[in-house]
Protein backbone atom coordinates (compact mmCIF):
# COMPACT_ATOMS: atom_id res chain seq x y z
CA UNK A 1 0.00 0.00 0.00
CA UNK A 2 1.60 3.68 -0.86
CA UNK A 3 1.87 6.28 1.75
CA UNK A 4 -0.27 8.76 -0.20
CA UNK A 5 -3.70 6.36 -0.32
CA UNK A 6 -3.12 5.65 3.31
CA UNK A 7 -2.98 9.16 4.29
CA UNK A 8 -5.99 10.04 1.74
CA UNK A 9 -7.89 7.85 4.64
CA UNK A 10 -8.88 9.41 7.72
CA UNK A 11 -6.82 8.40 10.77
CA UNK A 12 -8.81 6.00 12.79
CA UNK A 13 -9.02 6.90 16.13
CA UNK A 14 -6.93 4.88 18.35
CA UNK A 15 -8.69 3.53 21.39
CA UNK A 16 -6.68 3.72 24.12
CA UNK A 17 -7.03 1.92 27.54
CA UNK A 18 -5.22 3.19 31.10
CA UNK A 19 -3.50 0.74 33.36
CA UNK A 20 -2.61 2.11 36.78
CA UNK A 21 0.60 0.84 38.63
CA UNK A 22 0.45 0.10 42.35
CA UNK A 23 2.32 3.03 43.00
CA UNK A 24 -0.10 5.26 41.39
CA UNK A 25 1.67 5.87 38.00
CA UNK A 26 -0.70 5.89 35.10
CA UNK A 27 0.42 3.84 31.89
CA UNK A 28 -1.99 4.33 28.42
CA UNK A 29 -1.77 1.35 26.15
CA UNK A 30 -3.43 0.54 22.92
CA UNK A 31 -5.91 -1.82 23.12
CA UNK A 32 -4.57 -3.65 20.36
CA UNK A 33 -1.67 -3.69 22.48
CA UNK A 34 -3.30 -4.80 25.45
CA UNK A 35 -5.13 -7.68 24.18
CA UNK A 36 -2.12 -9.73 24.30
CA UNK A 37 -3.26 -9.99 27.81
CA UNK A 38 -6.08 -12.75 28.46
CA UNK A 39 -7.03 -10.58 32.10
CA UNK A 40 -7.38 -7.55 30.21
CA UNK A 41 -8.88 -9.00 27.25
CA UNK A 42 -11.69 -10.02 29.53
CA UNK A 43 -12.41 -6.52 31.13
CA UNK A 44 -12.01 -4.52 28.11
CA UNK A 45 -14.72 -7.57 26.69
CA UNK A 46 -16.85 -6.73 29.46
CA UNK A 47 -16.47 -3.21 29.23
CA UNK A 48 -14.41 -2.96 32.61
CA UNK A 49 -11.92 -0.87 30.59
CA UNK A 50 -12.91 2.38 30.21
CA UNK A 51 -11.38 3.78 33.66
CA UNK A 52 -8.05 3.48 34.64
CA UNK A 53 -7.49 -0.13 35.65
CA UNK A 54 -5.81 -0.69 39.30
CA UNK A 55 -3.20 -3.48 39.36
CA UNK A 56 -1.78 -3.38 42.81
CA UNK A 57 0.58 -6.37 42.42
CA UNK A 58 2.56 -4.68 39.65
CA UNK A 59 4.50 -0.96 40.38
CA UNK A 60 4.85 1.45 37.62
CA UNK A 61 8.99 0.30 36.64
CA UNK A 62 7.59 -3.44 35.79
CA UNK A 63 4.53 -2.20 34.34
CA UNK A 64 6.67 0.19 32.20
CA UNK A 65 8.24 -2.48 30.95
CA UNK A 66 5.00 -4.72 30.71
CA UNK A 67 3.64 -1.84 28.28
CA UNK A 68 7.03 -1.98 26.24
CA UNK A 69 6.69 -5.24 25.71
CA UNK A 70 3.22 -5.68 24.71
CA UNK A 71 3.78 -2.36 21.73
CA UNK A 72 6.52 -4.04 20.89
CA UNK A 73 5.02 -7.54 20.13
CA UNK A 74 1.53 -5.57 18.91
CA UNK A 75 3.84 -4.21 16.24
CA UNK A 76 2.81 -4.78 12.51
CA UNK A 77 5.90 -5.74 10.26
CA UNK A 78 8.38 -7.10 12.63
CA UNK A 79 10.04 -9.65 11.40
CA UNK A 80 11.04 -13.05 13.95
CA UNK A 81 14.80 -12.36 13.87
CA UNK A 82 14.88 -9.22 15.58
CA UNK A 83 11.93 -9.58 17.39
CA UNK A 84 13.85 -12.47 18.91
CA UNK A 85 16.92 -10.10 19.39
CA UNK A 86 14.72 -7.42 21.18
CA UNK A 87 13.22 -10.06 23.22
CA UNK A 88 16.93 -11.26 24.32
CA UNK A 89 17.31 -7.77 25.05
CA UNK A 90 14.20 -7.31 27.46
CA UNK A 91 15.17 -10.28 29.63
CA UNK A 92 18.75 -9.31 29.94
CA UNK A 93 18.19 -8.04 33.47
CA UNK A 94 18.66 -9.39 36.81
CA UNK A 95 16.89 -12.27 38.26
CA UNK A 96 14.33 -10.32 40.69
CA UNK A 97 13.41 -8.41 37.65
CA UNK A 98 12.89 -11.53 35.57
CA UNK A 99 10.74 -12.86 38.65
CA UNK A 100 8.99 -9.60 38.79
CA UNK A 101 8.41 -9.89 34.79
CA UNK A 102 6.48 -13.44 35.52
CA UNK A 103 4.33 -12.14 38.10
CA UNK A 104 2.94 -9.34 36.41
CA UNK A 105 2.95 -12.01 32.86
CA UNK A 106 0.97 -14.46 35.44
CA UNK A 107 -1.58 -12.08 36.59
CA UNK A 108 -1.95 -10.64 33.61
CA UNK A 109 -2.27 -13.82 31.74
CA UNK A 110 0.72 -12.98 28.90
CA UNK A 111 1.70 -16.35 27.85
CA UNK A 112 4.46 -14.91 25.41
CA UNK A 113 6.12 -12.72 28.33
CA UNK A 114 5.74 -15.78 30.95
CA UNK A 115 7.36 -17.88 28.71
CA UNK A 116 10.26 -15.62 27.89
CA UNK A 117 10.92 -14.97 31.37
CA UNK A 118 10.65 -18.63 32.61
CA UNK A 119 12.85 -19.86 29.92
CA UNK A 120 15.24 -17.49 30.82
CA UNK A 121 15.51 -18.56 34.48
CA UNK A 122 15.81 -22.14 33.63
CA UNK A 123 18.56 -21.25 31.63
CA UNK A 124 19.97 -19.73 34.70
CA UNK A 125 19.16 -22.57 36.14
CA UNK A 126 20.50 -25.24 34.01
CA UNK A 127 24.31 -26.54 34.51
CA UNK A 128 24.74 -25.15 37.68
CA UNK A 129 24.95 -27.09 41.17
CA UNK A 130 22.53 -26.76 44.06
CA UNK A 131 25.09 -24.31 46.27
CA UNK A 132 25.93 -21.93 43.14
CA UNK A 133 21.64 -22.29 42.62
CA UNK A 134 20.74 -20.95 45.92
CA UNK A 135 23.43 -18.43 45.68
CA UNK A 136 21.99 -16.73 42.80
CA UNK A 137 18.56 -16.76 44.02
CA UNK A 138 19.27 -16.40 47.36
CA UNK A 139 17.54 -18.78 48.79
CA UNK A 140 18.29 -19.37 52.73
CA UNK A 141 15.70 -22.59 52.97
CA UNK A 142 18.31 -24.73 52.58
CA UNK A 143 18.49 -28.57 54.49
CA UNK A 144 20.36 -29.06 57.22
CA UNK A 145 23.16 -31.44 56.34
CA UNK A 146 21.89 -34.51 57.71
CA UNK A 147 18.24 -34.41 55.10
CA UNK A 148 20.61 -33.56 52.36
CA UNK A 149 22.70 -36.08 53.19
CA UNK A 150 19.33 -38.22 52.84
CA UNK A 151 18.27 -36.92 49.64
CA UNK A 152 21.84 -37.89 48.63
CA UNK A 153 21.36 -41.50 49.95
CA UNK A 154 17.99 -41.96 48.75
CA UNK A 155 19.16 -40.94 45.10
CA UNK A 156 22.93 -41.83 45.53
CA UNK A 157 23.22 -42.90 41.09
CA UNK A 158 22.49 -39.54 40.27
CA UNK A 159 24.95 -37.19 42.51
CA UNK A 160 27.54 -39.87 41.46
CA UNK B 1 12.13 -18.67 45.38
CA UNK B 2 12.47 -18.98 49.52
CA UNK B 3 9.82 -20.55 50.66
CA UNK B 4 8.82 -17.95 53.36
CA UNK B 5 5.72 -16.45 51.21
CA UNK B 6 4.30 -13.97 53.58
CA UNK B 7 0.59 -15.10 54.28
CA UNK B 8 -1.36 -12.21 53.56
CA UNK B 9 -2.43 -12.24 49.57
CA UNK B 10 1.06 -12.19 47.55
CA UNK B 11 -0.49 -10.02 45.27
CA UNK B 12 -0.60 -7.03 47.51
CA UNK B 13 3.00 -6.00 47.34
CA UNK B 14 5.34 -6.87 44.56
CA UNK B 15 7.68 -9.57 45.91
CA UNK B 16 10.99 -9.25 44.25
CA UNK B 17 13.09 -12.73 45.34
CA UNK B 18 10.13 -15.56 45.65
CA UNK B 19 8.02 -16.90 42.89
CA UNK B 20 4.81 -19.12 44.07
CA UNK B 21 4.87 -22.77 43.18
CA UNK B 22 3.10 -23.29 40.35
CA UNK B 23 5.25 -20.71 38.54
CA UNK B 24 8.43 -22.65 40.25
CA UNK B 25 7.07 -25.32 38.60
CA UNK B 26 6.73 -23.93 34.96
CA UNK B 27 10.37 -23.07 35.09
CA UNK B 28 11.59 -26.16 36.66
CA UNK B 29 9.28 -28.40 33.89
CA UNK B 30 11.86 -27.12 31.35
CA UNK B 31 14.69 -28.34 32.57
CA UNK B 32 16.36 -31.55 31.61
CA UNK B 33 15.27 -34.48 33.67
CA UNK B 34 18.92 -35.67 34.18
CA UNK B 35 19.23 -32.24 36.15
CA UNK B 36 16.05 -32.97 38.62
CA UNK B 37 17.54 -35.06 40.94
CA UNK B 38 20.39 -33.00 41.81
CA UNK B 39 18.01 -30.09 41.88
CA UNK B 40 15.85 -31.47 44.67
CA UNK B 41 18.72 -30.57 47.15
CA UNK B 42 18.46 -26.60 46.21
CA UNK B 43 15.46 -26.21 49.01
CA UNK B 44 12.76 -28.02 50.63
CA UNK B 45 9.95 -25.85 47.97
CA UNK B 46 12.02 -27.40 45.34
CA UNK B 47 11.89 -31.15 46.34
CA UNK B 48 8.59 -30.92 47.15
CA UNK B 49 7.92 -30.09 43.63
CA UNK B 50 10.08 -32.23 41.88
CA UNK B 51 9.10 -35.17 44.17
CA UNK B 52 4.90 -34.04 43.26
CA UNK B 53 3.45 -36.81 40.68
CA UNK B 54 1.68 -34.32 39.10
CA UNK B 55 5.53 -32.53 38.20
CA UNK B 56 5.90 -35.64 36.50
CA UNK B 57 3.54 -35.52 34.32
CA UNK B 58 3.57 -32.27 33.07
CA UNK B 59 7.38 -32.93 32.79
CA UNK B 60 7.24 -35.62 30.97
CA UNK B 61 4.26 -34.36 28.32
CA UNK B 62 5.75 -30.81 28.58
CA UNK B 63 7.75 -28.84 25.45
CA UNK B 64 10.81 -29.87 26.61
CA UNK B 65 13.52 -30.40 24.17
CA UNK B 66 16.08 -33.27 24.77
CA UNK B 67 14.18 -35.93 27.15
CA UNK B 68 10.62 -37.17 25.58
CA UNK B 69 9.03 -40.14 26.01
CA UNK B 70 10.57 -43.04 24.74
CA UNK B 71 8.15 -45.67 26.35
CA UNK B 72 4.84 -45.67 28.22
CA UNK B 73 3.29 -48.64 29.37
CA UNK B 74 0.86 -50.16 32.27
CA UNK B 75 -1.52 -47.79 31.60
CA UNK B 76 -4.76 -50.14 31.36
CA UNK B 77 -4.09 -51.49 34.69
CA UNK B 78 -4.23 -47.61 36.19
CA UNK B 79 -1.94 -48.55 38.90
CA UNK B 80 1.44 -47.65 37.47
CA UNK B 81 3.49 -45.25 34.55
CA UNK B 82 6.61 -45.85 33.37
CA UNK B 83 8.54 -43.58 31.91
CA UNK B 84 11.71 -44.04 29.70
CA UNK B 85 13.17 -40.45 28.26
CA UNK B 86 16.57 -41.29 26.25
CA UNK B 87 19.15 -42.45 28.45
CA UNK B 88 17.28 -41.54 31.48
CA UNK B 89 13.90 -42.67 33.19
CA UNK B 90 11.73 -42.28 35.71
CA UNK B 91 9.58 -44.53 37.55
CA UNK B 92 6.22 -42.82 38.36
CA UNK B 93 2.47 -43.09 39.20
CA UNK B 94 0.38 -40.96 37.50
CA UNK B 95 -3.20 -40.61 38.13
CA UNK B 96 -4.45 -42.20 35.00
CA UNK B 97 -6.44 -38.99 33.81
CA UNK B 98 -3.06 -37.59 33.15
CA UNK B 99 -2.23 -40.65 30.84
CA UNK B 100 -5.66 -40.44 29.31
CA UNK B 101 -5.63 -36.88 28.26
CA UNK B 102 -2.25 -37.53 26.46
CA UNK B 103 -2.33 -40.64 24.65
CA UNK B 104 -6.03 -42.13 25.08
CA UNK B 105 -8.06 -39.86 23.06
CA UNK B 106 -11.81 -39.66 23.35
CA UNK B 107 -13.20 -41.61 25.91
CA UNK B 108 -16.59 -42.61 24.29
CA UNK B 109 -14.88 -44.23 21.48
CA UNK B 110 -15.91 -47.74 20.53
CA UNK B 111 -11.67 -48.86 20.46
CA UNK B 112 -10.56 -49.15 23.72
CA UNK B 113 -6.42 -48.27 23.34
CA UNK B 114 -4.62 -50.88 25.39
CA UNK B 115 -1.17 -50.81 24.29
CA UNK B 116 0.77 -47.70 23.64
CA UNK B 117 4.45 -48.15 21.58
CA UNK B 118 7.07 -45.45 20.98
CA UNK B 119 10.30 -44.97 19.66
CA UNK B 120 12.96 -42.14 19.03
CA UNK B 121 13.78 -42.38 15.39
CA UNK B 122 17.07 -41.23 14.32
CA UNK B 123 15.88 -37.67 12.63
CA UNK B 124 14.75 -37.03 16.41
CA UNK B 125 11.17 -37.66 16.35
CA UNK B 126 9.33 -40.17 17.99
CA UNK B 127 7.46 -43.02 16.14
CA UNK B 128 4.13 -43.74 18.69
CA UNK B 129 2.04 -46.65 17.62
CA UNK B 130 -1.15 -47.40 19.40
CA UNK B 131 -3.30 -50.97 19.73
CA UNK B 132 -7.00 -50.93 20.53
CA UNK B 133 -9.55 -53.00 20.78
CA UNK B 134 -13.17 -52.73 20.62
CA UNK B 135 -14.96 -51.68 23.59
CA UNK B 136 -17.48 -54.65 23.28
CA UNK B 137 -15.20 -57.42 22.51
CA UNK B 138 -17.57 -59.14 20.65
CA UNK B 139 -14.56 -60.21 18.19
CA UNK B 140 -11.28 -60.38 18.26
CA UNK B 141 -9.38 -57.81 16.30
CA UNK B 142 -6.87 -55.19 17.15
CA UNK B 143 -6.46 -51.76 15.48
CA UNK B 144 -3.22 -50.22 14.82
CA UNK B 145 -2.14 -46.10 14.83
CA UNK B 146 0.50 -44.54 14.16
CA UNK B 147 0.50 -41.04 15.66
CA UNK B 148 1.46 -38.06 13.11
CA UNK B 149 3.28 -35.48 14.94
CA UNK B 150 2.93 -32.90 12.74
CA UNK B 151 -0.81 -32.69 12.94
CA UNK B 152 -1.28 -34.68 16.43
CA UNK B 153 -3.81 -37.18 14.70
CA UNK B 154 -3.50 -40.76 14.19
CA UNK B 155 -3.36 -42.87 11.42
CA UNK B 156 -4.36 -46.35 11.65
CA UNK B 157 -2.44 -48.63 9.35
CA UNK B 158 -3.02 -51.88 7.98
CA UNK B 159 -1.04 -54.82 9.10
CA UNK B 160 -2.01 -56.10 12.90
CA UNK B 161 -2.18 -59.26 14.07
CA UNK B 162 -5.47 -60.70 15.47
CA UNK B 163 -3.89 -61.32 18.98
CA UNK B 164 -4.27 -59.63 22.11
CA UNK B 165 -0.85 -58.33 23.51
CA UNK B 166 -0.05 -58.06 27.21
CA UNK B 167 3.38 -56.32 29.13
CA UNK B 168 4.48 -53.09 28.19
CA UNK B 169 6.35 -52.74 25.11
CA UNK B 170 9.99 -53.26 24.64
CA UNK B 171 12.34 -51.37 21.73
CA UNK B 172 14.86 -53.89 20.74
CA UNK B 173 16.85 -54.36 17.15
CA UNK B 174 14.73 -51.57 15.45
CA UNK B 175 11.32 -53.48 16.18
CA UNK B 176 9.16 -52.71 19.01
CA UNK B 177 8.19 -55.69 20.67
CA UNK B 178 4.69 -56.83 23.00
CA UNK B 179 4.15 -60.15 24.44
CA UNK B 180 1.49 -62.32 23.15
CA UNK B 181 -0.60 -64.56 24.64
CA UNK B 182 0.51 -67.57 22.46
CA UNK B 183 -1.43 -71.22 22.80
CA UNK B 184 -0.62 -73.32 26.12
CA UNK B 185 0.05 -70.56 28.07
CA UNK B 186 3.06 -70.14 26.30
CA UNK B 187 3.98 -66.46 25.31
CA UNK B 188 4.46 -65.29 21.69
CA UNK B 189 6.22 -62.26 20.79
CA UNK B 190 4.50 -59.91 18.80
CA UNK B 191 6.78 -57.30 16.77
CA UNK B 192 6.31 -53.87 15.17
CA UNK B 193 8.43 -52.83 12.08
CA UNK B 194 9.00 -49.41 13.10
CA UNK B 195 10.12 -48.57 9.56
CA UNK B 196 7.73 -50.91 7.39
CA UNK B 197 5.01 -50.72 9.47
CA UNK B 198 4.33 -54.08 9.97
CA UNK B 199 3.58 -56.50 12.44
CA UNK B 200 5.09 -60.04 12.72
CA UNK B 201 5.32 -62.65 14.71
CA UNK B 202 9.18 -63.76 16.53
CA UNK B 203 10.43 -67.50 17.49
CA UNK B 204 10.28 -67.18 20.91
CA UNK B 205 11.69 -70.11 23.75
CA UNK B 206 9.09 -72.22 24.97
CA UNK B 207 8.71 -70.09 28.34
CA UNK B 208 6.40 -69.25 30.75
CA UNK B 209 6.05 -66.43 33.24
CA UNK B 210 7.84 -64.66 31.64
CA UNK B 211 8.35 -61.02 30.37
CA UNK B 212 10.32 -59.00 27.44
CA UNK B 213 13.33 -56.27 28.52
CA UNK B 214 15.47 -54.52 26.89
CA UNK B 215 19.05 -54.97 27.62
CA UNK B 216 20.62 -52.50 25.64
CA UNK B 217 19.25 -52.56 22.15
CA UNK B 218 18.88 -56.43 22.30
CA UNK B 219 15.68 -58.00 23.20
CA UNK B 220 16.24 -59.57 26.65
CA UNK B 221 13.14 -62.51 27.79
CA UNK B 222 12.95 -62.65 31.83
CA UNK B 223 11.61 -66.15 32.74
CA UNK B 224 10.57 -65.67 36.40
CA UNK B 225 8.57 -69.36 36.46
CA UNK B 226 10.98 -70.52 38.95
CA UNK B 227 10.35 -69.65 42.58
CA UNK B 228 14.25 -69.25 43.68
CA UNK B 229 15.96 -68.06 40.75
CA UNK B 230 15.21 -65.27 37.72
CA UNK B 231 16.75 -66.68 34.40
CA UNK B 232 17.69 -63.46 31.47
CA UNK B 233 17.85 -64.50 27.89
CA UNK B 234 19.19 -62.80 25.28
CA UNK B 235 17.81 -63.20 21.93
CA UNK B 236 20.61 -62.45 19.31
CA UNK B 237 20.71 -62.35 15.49
CA UNK B 238 18.14 -64.42 14.01
CA UNK B 239 16.65 -64.80 17.05
CA UNK B 240 18.40 -67.66 18.67
CA UNK B 241 17.82 -67.64 22.32
CA UNK B 242 20.45 -67.69 24.54
CA UNK B 243 20.69 -67.68 28.68
CA UNK B 244 22.81 -65.03 29.62
CA UNK B 245 22.00 -64.40 33.76
CA UNK B 246 20.43 -66.45 36.39
CA UNK B 247 20.01 -64.53 39.11
CA UNK B 248 19.47 -66.73 42.56
CA UNK B 249 16.50 -64.71 44.27
CA UNK B 250 16.94 -64.56 48.12
CA UNK B 251 13.72 -62.40 49.07
CA UNK B 252 10.92 -63.60 51.60
CA UNK B 253 8.44 -64.42 49.24
CA UNK B 254 8.08 -66.39 46.45
CA UNK B 255 8.68 -65.37 42.83
CA UNK B 256 6.53 -67.16 40.86
CA UNK B 257 4.59 -64.93 38.79
CA UNK B 258 5.91 -62.27 36.49
CA UNK B 259 3.04 -60.35 37.62
CA UNK B 260 4.94 -59.75 40.88
CA UNK B 261 8.34 -59.09 39.06
CA UNK B 262 10.19 -56.52 36.40
CA UNK B 263 12.69 -55.73 35.01
CA UNK B 264 12.55 -51.99 34.82
CA UNK B 265 16.22 -51.48 33.08
CA UNK B 266 19.79 -52.79 32.40
CA UNK B 267 22.87 -50.87 33.41
CA UNK B 268 26.35 -50.48 33.00
CA UNK B 269 26.40 -54.22 34.47
CA UNK B 270 23.54 -54.21 36.80
CA UNK B 271 19.80 -55.10 36.39
CA UNK B 272 16.95 -53.29 38.15
CA UNK B 273 14.49 -55.46 39.17
CA UNK B 274 11.17 -54.34 40.66
CA UNK B 275 9.33 -57.11 42.72
CA UNK B 276 6.22 -56.17 44.35
CA UNK B 277 6.81 -52.73 45.55
CA UNK B 278 10.73 -53.27 46.38
CA UNK B 279 13.71 -52.00 43.81
CA UNK B 280 16.68 -54.27 43.79
CA UNK B 281 19.93 -53.90 41.74
CA UNK B 282 21.53 -57.40 40.68
CA UNK B 283 25.28 -57.22 40.09
CA UNK B 284 26.28 -60.43 38.07
CA UNK B 285 29.87 -60.17 38.50
CA UNK B 286 29.50 -59.95 42.40
CA UNK B 287 26.20 -62.42 42.29
CA UNK B 288 25.08 -59.63 44.72
CA UNK B 289 21.37 -59.06 45.07
CA UNK B 290 20.73 -55.24 46.85
CA UNK B 291 17.53 -53.40 47.75
CA UNK B 292 17.35 -49.69 46.56
CA UNK B 293 13.97 -49.98 48.28
CA UNK B 294 12.13 -51.86 50.20
CA UNK B 295 8.44 -52.33 49.95
CA UNK B 296 6.54 -49.61 52.27
CA UNK B 297 9.99 -47.96 51.99
CA UNK B 298 8.66 -44.44 50.52
CA UNK B 299 5.00 -43.40 50.92
CA UNK B 300 2.15 -45.86 49.66
CA UNK B 301 1.92 -47.17 46.21
CA UNK B 302 -0.64 -46.22 43.66
CA UNK B 303 -0.98 -42.82 44.00
CA UNK B 304 2.50 -41.25 45.25
CA UNK B 305 5.27 -41.72 43.59
CA UNK B 306 7.13 -45.07 44.21
CA UNK B 307 10.88 -43.92 43.20
CA UNK B 308 10.26 -40.25 42.54
CA UNK B 309 13.46 -39.69 39.59
CA UNK B 310 15.81 -41.69 38.74
CA UNK B 311 18.80 -40.94 36.59
CA UNK B 312 20.81 -44.30 35.56
CA UNK B 313 22.55 -42.14 32.99
CA UNK B 314 25.50 -42.86 34.69
CA UNK B 315 25.17 -46.32 35.96
CA UNK B 316 24.16 -46.85 32.22
CA UNK B 317 27.40 -45.71 31.25
CA UNK B 318 27.51 -47.84 27.91
CA UNK B 319 30.98 -47.24 26.89
CA UNK B 320 32.62 -49.09 29.73
CA UNK B 321 31.31 -52.35 30.19
CA UNK B 322 29.81 -54.36 27.04
CA UNK B 323 26.13 -55.30 27.10
CA UNK B 324 26.29 -57.66 29.45
CA UNK B 325 29.24 -59.06 31.37
CA UNK B 326 29.97 -62.44 29.57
Amino acid sequence: MSSSSSSSLPPCPKKMITLKSSDGETFQIEETAALQSKTLENMIDENCASTPIPLRSINGKILAKVVEFCNKHAEVGVDAESLHAWDAEFVNVEYTTLFDYILAANFLEIPTLLDLASGVVGDMIKGKTPDEIRKMFNINDAFSPEEEEEVRRANQWAFE
Amino acid sequence: MSSCHSSSSPWETPRTSSLPPDLLRNILSRLPTASLPTLRSVCREWRNIIEDPHFAAVHATSGVKSPQILLLSGLSHGAECQFVMDDEFLVTSLPRSAARSCLYGARASRWRPHRIGTVRRLDGQHKIVRLSCPTDRAVLTVRAEVLDQGSWSWRVIASVLPSILVGGPVFAAGLIHWEAAGEGGLTRISSFDVTKEEFAWIPFPELRDSHLADLRGVLGLVDSSCQERVDVWAMEEGWQGAKQYSVRLNLPWPVNSHWSLTVLGWGGRKILFKCLESLLFYDPVTNELEYVQRAGDAGRAGSSITVSLLSPAKLWDADKVPPWVA
